[in-house]
């Protein structure tokens, strides 16, 4: 049974859906027993990563782990862990897991229906001039959901509008977009901009066609962003210290940037049928986890934003979720 | 900063190029777009659960085991 998890909202999720996921990693990341593994799954304030891979039965024996990227890894341990399953001790016939009894309140996002479900892309652009070293930083691409509630999309387009009118998009889309998405994860995850990151931030809408049944808008504008900060990012690998030896700072990061886009608001299905936005714009500096120790200095970024699908995994929730409260903030701005 | 600093300056963003730029930087795994550009996003094919309780309670009904991904962020979005 194939489950994609995030790590960082589960190790520290203090419910039983979180005991589960710790119950397996103590016991695979960090070899524990079966018995100490129990007796540790509730705690929250381990400060431990539980990032991993797992194979395990439905009561949490553990079946196989390993932390790799190198697929023949992975293939090594998904078979080890099948010769294990014919041996396990538990799960030994079907049977049924109830609900959970209770959710971590600080981690419930509720996949809004009614509202706008929006799928980011982001990518470096070509360079000039390249020093990047010819490996998969070069190619390298992420990817992040976009959530607005149905009243936030509907205040997007008012409902007189005519062909030629200019509007500012409204505020609280505004600050969504840019403070949680226009982000440089193009290598990893990286932490939202604060509120005075946001030095010079503007997006315009203009209506260009308006009907009956629909109103097509060109949205435009521009972010500066810009914060300083102390990043602490582990030394490279040919680095005679090891990772707690030593701190590569970096002190900055900041994008600069336009953006483009065209929408089509469905005036009879209430809903948008085009939401294409794109943002251009030079990124540098770098954070803990997105993998710019070597790679600070000012070279062009893209995002590209557009409507979900409907597959259950464009069900994932925005990035920012996996921090504890963070839904309340992400809603708010 | 100014612009003349930048080594490597952006491409323009305008109604001319934004087609080309929305291509090359829209998600490789979006849903709308198979199979042509998922291609390359080969993790697409599995059918993931994105979360591990609804995971355990299928294993356990259908007498399975789970296999458990679980990144720093989530692997169905961005890690």
């Amino acid at each position: 049974m194939p489950v994609a998890v995030d790590n960082t909202r589960l190790q520290n999720q203090d419910d039983e859906e979180g005991q589960f996921l710790r119950l397996i990693s103590w016991q695979g990341r960090y070899q524990y027993s079966f018995a100490d593994a129990h007796a540790r799954r509730a705690d929250t304030k381990h400060r431990k990563n539980h990032q991993g891979l797992y194979v395990a039965t439905a009561e949490g024996e553990l079946l196989g782990s390993r932390a790799t990227r190198n697929p023949a890894q992975l293939l090594q341990m998904l078979q080890r862990a099948l010769v294990h399953w014919e041996e396990r001790k538990t799960q030994l016939e079907a049977f049924e897991i109830g609900e959970l009894k209770r959710r971590d309140p600080e981690f419930i996002w509720t996949y809004p229906e009614d509202g706008l479900v929006l799928h980011l892309g982001c990518q470096d652009l070509p360079r000039q001039v390249d020093l990047r070293p010819p490996d998969w930083q070069r190619d390298a691409h992420n990817q992040d959901y976009v959530w607005f509630l149905g009243s936030e999309m509907q205040a997007i387009v008012p409902s007189d509008v005519s062909v030629g009118d200019v509007f500012f998009m409204p505020e609280a889309v505004t600050q969504r977009l840019i403070r949680y998405h226009m982000l440089d994860c193009v290598r990893g995850e990286t932490p939202s901009w604060p509120a005075n990151a946001l030095q010079d931030v503007e997006l315009r809408l203009r209506v260009t066609d308006a009907t009956a049944d629909r109103v097509e808008l060109t949205v435009s504008g521009h972010a500066l962003l810009y914060e300083e900060g102390d990043w602490c990012v582990h030394p490279p690998s040919s680095s005679p210290y090891r990772i707690g030896e030593m701190c590569c700072l970096i002190r900055e990061r900041g994008f600069d940037a336009e953006l483009l886009g065209y929408l089509c608001f469905d005036r009879r299905a209430k809903a948008f049928s085009r939401f294409d936005l794109v943002a251009v714009g030079t990124r540098w500096g770098g954070t803990v986890f997105n993998v710019r120790r070597e790679d600070v200095a000012p070279a062009p970024m893209g995002i590209a934003i557009t409507l979900a699908g409907r597959e259950a995994r464009d069900r994932t929730a925005p990035h920012i979720s996996h921090t504890r409260g963070s839904r309340q903030r992400y809603f708010a701005v | 900063m100014r612009q003349q600093d930048i080594f490597n300056a952006p491409p323009p963003l305008t109604e001319e190029t934004f087609a080309e730029l929305f291509e090359t930087c829209k998600p490789r795994a979006h849903s709308r777009d198979k199979p042509a550009r998922q291609s390359e996003e080969r993790w697409t094919e599995v059918d993931w659960l994105g979360e591990l309780w609804e995971g355990r309670q299928k294993a356990a009904r259908e007498g399975k085991p789970i296999f458990i991904w679980a990144m720093n962020g989530h692997p169905l979005g961005c890690v």
